[in-house]
């Protein structure tokens, strides 16, 4: 059989569904010749499937919502009992529904979505209700921990990735209104904390999600999401070293832990997603992380020593160019060494 | 199909190109990455921010005098022209943007603090400046190779047109500013026919059409809604006549019926607009041209368009919640049926295949 590398083309060959592609591309038709080179391209009826589709998404939302507001516009009127009571029966509802499904159904996960988004709303509404005095933190802390049996059961990274989230609300929360107010953590340590907890789940992760039995945690885009979210925690405690406390040269150990720990993670970041594991937009976001927070570092320095000279500004912007052009240097070598895509395809087992 | 059928048809210019084309595809020079791409633009913006500074304290002696900015502002601006002129690259691109930045701000330092000193009879700064960087917009579109440089170039117009709104009534401005913005974006289609090809004018004009159409939602929020009276029916008028001309003249030359659908389309548009929603008519309009010329950057924003439009639409329609809750539940159980209706009855009974 012939393949795709084989063919050649003339101008009598028959066009193949790949080939519009392409010929779309780069074809400079425009007005009419353009709408009718596209109509060629593409199935008969295509547009009425196209228009229905769309008529039938934005119905749907249309509708869903004007349910939503019918509640929301007599939600005055609800006894505090029946509005408890409709969301639990929504919350009821949801999770029969995802049992029915089966909970490795992509609707009946999505179900359970809804139904974890559900619990934290109910308790919301609990504690508005009944005026309980709790601290927003254990309403966060309660609803991680009333939701973490169906993450458990689930198997959906979506599903664990929107529990982390809470989670992580949670302990930001608790360090906010209990570990900095009673002095049992400066704001430094808190963020150290905090940057343990999110660099404790990218670990997680990277251990597990390669696994066969994990293989539903795997997915390139969430290791871009928990590396990001480690990277701007950890970047906190720089931050505040190079705008808060940088002229009192008086750096307590919350800040100088932070720091060096977001030197070692950016450090070990930018070897493990180059040599061990190679992903090249985990290691760009660690890249980009440490050429940011130099330059700022940089620049507060100098304008430190002299901020009315001229050409302090000149040097920083020069400082700038050298480090991006440094960086983008970089991941292009990476990039060519390694002959693969910049965002490569999920690696799905 | 063959290529030869559609060159005869007249919708591919060569056939032999094209085959020549599709024979060599995958064998162009490797890009550079799209995140060495970044670094690059995070590179230049950050220095062309330290380089405003640079120029501020370089020139701050003779900053007081107003006319310096101004015409300070001018000639860096001039420079970054020059730089899309005559050097190329990824890196030197973005340099010239961050440095048309630094330029107009200065320029619009400048001409505020000129409009102080000299003009105080007229008593409103924010007017000059938006007068100032309207006479500029056109120059920097026309001339600029950028299509960023011809959105920043719009932008500045409109960011001071939309501050001008809060401070005084100056209707006819706006009006003339919603009318430019809509005949830019009309130009830019019937100029390139709306497909892939010169993005760069299409993008500028849609994001001054967008802002325009936000402009107008000022009126719905009720910001100082009286003043904007005159301009509604105008842009109720020009949304759907903009649009509609535009898909009736992609059809010209088409069967009758085509175009009586395009017609129908428009009245369609026509009646959402006059509806109070020009912004979701301008959405739905776009939506459907670019699915109809294949163009993936507009069919992607487009439906994201559509849905900040609704939103903004029914949060501030100044009706109860039950009421838009009744609404909302019409129009979603008859867009179910029209959709069953073309999925099912109409689709089968025109392509039995």
């Amino acid at each position: 059989m012939e393949t795709p590398e084989e063919r050649k083309i003339t101008p009598d060959s028959e066009l193949a569904d790949g080939d519009w592609e392409h010929l779309l591309q780069k074809s400079r038709a425009s007005g009419p010749a353009r709408l009718k080179l596209v109509a060629t391209s593409r199935q008969p009826g295509e547009f009425l499937r196209w228009a229905g589709g769309w008529s039938g998404a934005i119905g749907a939302v249309f509708f869903l919502l004007g349910i939503l507001f019918f509640f929301a516009s007599n939600w005055k009127e609800m006894s505090p009992e029946l509005r408890l009571g409709v969301l639990q029966g929504c919350v009821g509802v949801a999770t029969l529904s995802a049992c029915a499904f089966g909970l490795r159904d992509s609707i009946g996960r999505w179900l359970l979505v809804a139904a974890t988004v559900l619990v934290g709303v109910l308790l919301a509404v609990f504690g508005q209700t009944y005026q309980t005095g709790a601290d927003s933190f254990e309403v966060f802390a309660l609803w991680a921990g009333l939701t973490i049996a169906w993450v458990v059961l689930a198997k959906y990274v979506g599903l664990w990735l929107l529990w982390f989230a809470i989670a992580q609300a949670a302990l930001s929360l608790y360090a906010g209104q209990v570990l900095v107010p009673d002095d049992l953590l400066t704001w430094s340590g808190s963020f150290v904390l905090q940057s343990l907890f999110s660099l404790a789940g990218l670990i997680l992760w990277e251990w597990l999600s390669p696994k066969p039995s994990f293989s539903w945690l795997s997915g390139n885009w969430i290791r871009v999401v928990l590396v990001t979210t480690a990277a701007v925690w950890l970047s906190f405690c720089p931050w505040r070293w190079i705008f808060d406390i940088f002229s009192s040269r008086d750096m307590d150990a919350g800040t100088l832990i932070g720091g060096l720990l977001w030197v070692a993670s950016m450090g070990v970041g930018i070897w493990f997603y180059q040599k061990v594991r190679f992903y090249i937009s985990a290691m760009s976001v660690c890249l980009f992380s440490v050429g940011i927070i130099s330059v700022a570092a940089i620049a507060r320095l100098l304008i430190e020593i002299e901020d009315d000279s001229a050409g302090i500004y000149l040097f920083i912007g020069l400082v700038s160019v050298v480090i991006f052009s440094l960086i983008a240097t970089w991941i292009i070598r990476v990039s060519r060494s390694q002959n693969t895509p910049t965002l490569p395809p999920t690696t799905k087992s | 199909m063959k290529l030869r059928e559609l060159q005869e048809q007249g919708m591919i210019d060569s056939a032999e190109e094209a085959a020549a084309s599709l024979n060599h595809r995958g064998e162009e020079e490797p890009s550079t990455p799209l995140l060495a791409r970044v670094a690059l633009v995070i590179g230049a913006w950050l220095s062309g921010i330290f380089l405003s500074f640079f120029f501020g304290l370089l020139f701050q002696d003779i900053f007081d005098i107003p006319p310096v900015p101004t015409f300070l502002g001018l000639f860096v601006i001039a420079g970054s022209l020059l730089l899309f002129w005559k050097t190329s690259g990824l890196f030197l691109e973005q340099l010239a943007l961050a440095i048309n930045f630094a330029g107009t701000v200065l320029f619009v330092v400048g001409t505020a603090a000129w409009s102080d000193d000299f003009m105080t009879g007229i008593g409103d700064e924010i007017l000059i400046v938006l007068i100032a960087v309207t006479l500029l917009c056109p120059f920097v579109f026309l001339l600029s190779k950028n299509p960023v440089q011809q959105f920043i170039s719009l932008g500045w117009v409109f960011t001071f047109g939309w501050i001008e709104t809060f401070e005084e009534a100056s209707t006819a401005l706006l009006l003339l500013l919603l009318t430019l913005s809509l005949l830019l974006f009309l130009f830019s289609w019937l100029r390139n026919g709306g497909p892939i090809l010169n993005a760069s004018t299409k993008f500028a004009s849609l994001a001054s059409c967008l802002a325009a159409l936000f402009l107008l939602s000022a009126s719905i929020m009720g910001w100082n809604g009286s003043f904007l009276e005159p301009a509604i029916p105008i842009i109720r008028t020009l949304v759907p006549l903009s649009l509609g001309g535009v898909l009736i003249w992609l059809h010209w030359g088409c069967d009758g019926k085509r175009i009586l659908g395009c017609v129908a389309f428009t009245i369609l548009l026509f009646a959402i607009s006059w509806a109070g929603a020009a912004g979701v008519a301008f959405a739905l309009g776009l939506m459907v041209l670019s699915h109809l010329v294949g163009d993936r950057f507009l069919a992607g924003l487009a439906p994201v368009l559509l849905a900040g439009f609704l939103i903004l639409f029914y949060y501030f329609l100044g009706v109860p919640l039950l009421t838009k809750s009744l609404w909302l539940l019409g129009i979603g159980a008859a867009l179910l049926v029209n959709c069953t209706l073309l999925l099912r009855v109409l689709r089968p009974r025109l392509y039995p295949s």
